[in-house]
């Protein structure tokens, strides 16, 4: 065939009609696509609207893998504490992804929930529209610290038919967990935590909670401590065994006052159970009059605990100078938990046991008279030796 | 009877494709579960099904006899592309909805049956006619099975809660698959009943018109 024979046959025709064709919707594809183009913006602002219905302020933060089954592709901290992580799950359907939007709810530097699952994005899962918003609730309702311990499982979640597509999605829900856990979980120093609960009790008071170092000398604890550490005592006081004190200096408006806030932990609970006490006792004049306020730290075994209601029955008790003891079976101890709440009493009796065997070097300026306010604000120096320290 | 009317008739009843020429089945068994989705899918279809009609008529005398299936398959992939860089910016819900199925139009057999067999042999007006006439007997037939499918299957109506009592086995394919095989029973039922009535009448008028000459 001659090159001018060539252009003239049906081949070079098909050729050219071929090309044209492809380069024409090459073109129109290419024009289309700068123009409906999804900006990440876009997608973004999308998945928000999905998740919270309105626009919020958010933050975008570092992300890193954390759980193999699971990639972090982007996170936010969003205005209300929370994050917002986009997550995607492997192990879907014939080996798909399901990339979903996870809000952590995230409070006093723990991940405490999971506000919402909302699906982004999905490969090879073409059942995905079963997965509906009913099963996805499930992530929110079923959140527990168990759960946050070994994450989602695919059999957890019912309302939807799709074995692969749930597994995929777990894994997407167990990454982005695992991501905050890690990346922001940890983040609040001990002393932090520890001081904001300590605040909780004394409301807007300034106050100085005093621990020990490593040599045993008395430490002012700061929000930067990593590790709080109280004064160690070990020692068996009626049915309760106390092991540590903390000192706690605060002014409440006229003087400064000295708590002693000893932990505590009370035998006969249920099935031979113990719960720990925080007792707090205030001490006037060198000595202890009152037990400030009790609260529950821990316990072993007491199921139910929670239907413990009359601690507030131990705030504001005066210490009187002939001795004072709860009784286990007194009238006020109204719960439902009549075993936790005899050692509820065995470890605030523990405590009061215990503050009575300290002997104070010196007495605490009660209200400073006339000529003598020089002594008035060193408090620490009146009342920082605690006995057994 | 006239061309566009024949045409019209053709794409919704006589030659429904879902219904009559039992294609695009696929799409079918896997969206009808939804009434919304069932609806979205049938209308994109209509969408594609009338363009690449139009584009294929226009382009039908210059497109080699030897090459016009490759051809058919750019316009209808570059129409279906562009439908899902569409349905992708303004209607995210019914993108997500439709997932897979979306890009399996390529190779929806109703759009290349079209294409091939009408197309390819009819003028512009003609083929744009039978496209959206074609892919409204698409869209017509899935959005009823899809109502069927999700009331019955979910209790409820395009997203909406209607009742508790559902069969929940209607909601997925197997259970679609019955609908369809019930649905062309009665379509087909419907049609031969109407067929059958035309024909008694056409039958009896002629029979009086042959009386009247024998008279």
């Amino acid at each position: 065939m001659t090159v001018k024979g060539f252009f003239k046959s049906n081949v070079f025709k098909c050729l050219v009609t071929l090309l044209c064709v492809l380069l024409v919707s090459g073109i129109f594809l290419t024009i289309m696509n700068g123009l409906l183009a999804i900006s990440d913006e876009e997608r973004f602002a999308r998945a928000i609207s999905k998740i919270y219905g309105k626009s919020v302020a958010t933050t975008p933060v570092a992300v890193a893998d954390y759980n193999t089954n699971a990639t972090i592709e982007e996170a936010y901290k969003v205005e209300d504490g929370n994050y917002l992580v986009k997550s995607t799950g492997k192990g879907g359907y014939e080996n798909g992804t399901v990339t979903c939007w996870v809000v952590v709810e995230y409070k006093n530097g723990a991940v405490c929930g999971i506000g919402k699952v909302v699906i982004d994005s999905n490969k090879n899962q073409s059942y995905i529209d079963r997965v509906g918003e009913k099963a996805l609730n499930q992530f929110s309702e079923l959140y527990s610290s168990e759960v946050n311990e070994k994450g989602y499982t695919e059999d957890m979640i019912t309302n939807a038919t799709v074995k692969g597509t749930k597994t995929a999605i777990c894994n997407a829900v167990n990454g982005a967990l695992d991501y905050v856990n890690n990346a922001f979980g940890k983040v609040r120093a001990l002393g932090e935590r520890f001081l904001e609960e300590i605040q909780k009790a004394y409301g807007e008071n300034v106050i100085s909670v005093y621990g020990t170092d490593e040599t045993g000398a008395e430490k002012l604890i700061t929000k930067e401590d990593e590790t709080v550490t109280g004064f160690k005592v070990d020692e068996k006081h009626g049915n309760a065994t106390v092991t540590e004190y903390y000192k706690l200096k605060y002014n409440d408006g006229e003087k400064d006052i000295l708590h002693y806030l000893i932990s505590s932990t009370g035998n006969g609970g249920y099935q031979d159970g113990t719960v720990t006490c925080r007792v707090t006792i205030a001490i006037v004049g060198g000595k202890p009059t009152t037990i400030y306020n009790a609260a529950i730290t821990g316990n072993v075994g007491q199921s139910y605990i929670n239907d413990i209601k009359h601690m507030g029955n131990y705030s504001n008790v005066d210490i009187t100078a002939d001795g004072f003891e709860f009784a286990p079976a007194g009238d006020f101890l109204t719960s439902g938990a009549t075993k936790s709440s005899t050692a509820i009493v065995n470890a605030v009796n523990g405590a009061v046991s215990y503050i009575k065997t300290v002997k104070f070097e010196t007495s605490e300026p009660e209200e400073p008279e006339e000529g003598e306010g020089e002594d008035s604000g060193n408090d620490s120096d009146e009342n920082g030796e605690g006995g057994n320290a | 009877m006239n061309k566009y009317k024949k045409i019209t008739l053709d794409g919704l009843i006589y030659q429904n494709p879902t219904f009559m020429l039992v294609l695009g089945t696929c799409p079918t068994l896997g969206l009808i579960s939804s009434a919304f989705s069932a609806m979205g899918m049938g209308l994109t279809v209509v969408v594609i099904l009338t363009l690449s009609n139009i584009l294929i008529s226009a382009l039908r005398k210059v497109i080699p006899n030897a090459v016009r299936i490759p051809c058919y398959i750019v316009i209808i992939a570059t129409l279906v592309t562009f439908a899902r860089m569409f349905l992708e910016k303004f209607v995210p819900d019914l993108y997500d909805s439709l997932g897979g199925f979306l890009a399996l139009i390529v190779v929806n057999c109703i759009i290349l049956g079209r294409a091939e067999a009408f197309a390819n042999k009819h003028t512009v007006p003609e083929a744009a006619v039978d496209g959206v006439m074609q892919g409204l007997g698409f869209t017509v037939a899935l959005t009823l099975m899809g109502i069927i499918c999700e009331f019955f299957g979910k209790g409820s109506l395009f997203g909406l809660q209607i009742m508790e009592f559902k069969i929940s086995m209607l909601a997925k394919p197997a259970g679609a698959f019955l609908v369809y095989g019930l649905c062309i029973a009665v379509f087909t039922y419907v049609i031969d009943c109407i067929e059958r009535a035309r024909r008694v009448k056409a039958n009896k008028i002629a029979r009086e018109n042959l009386l009247r000459e024998v008279a």
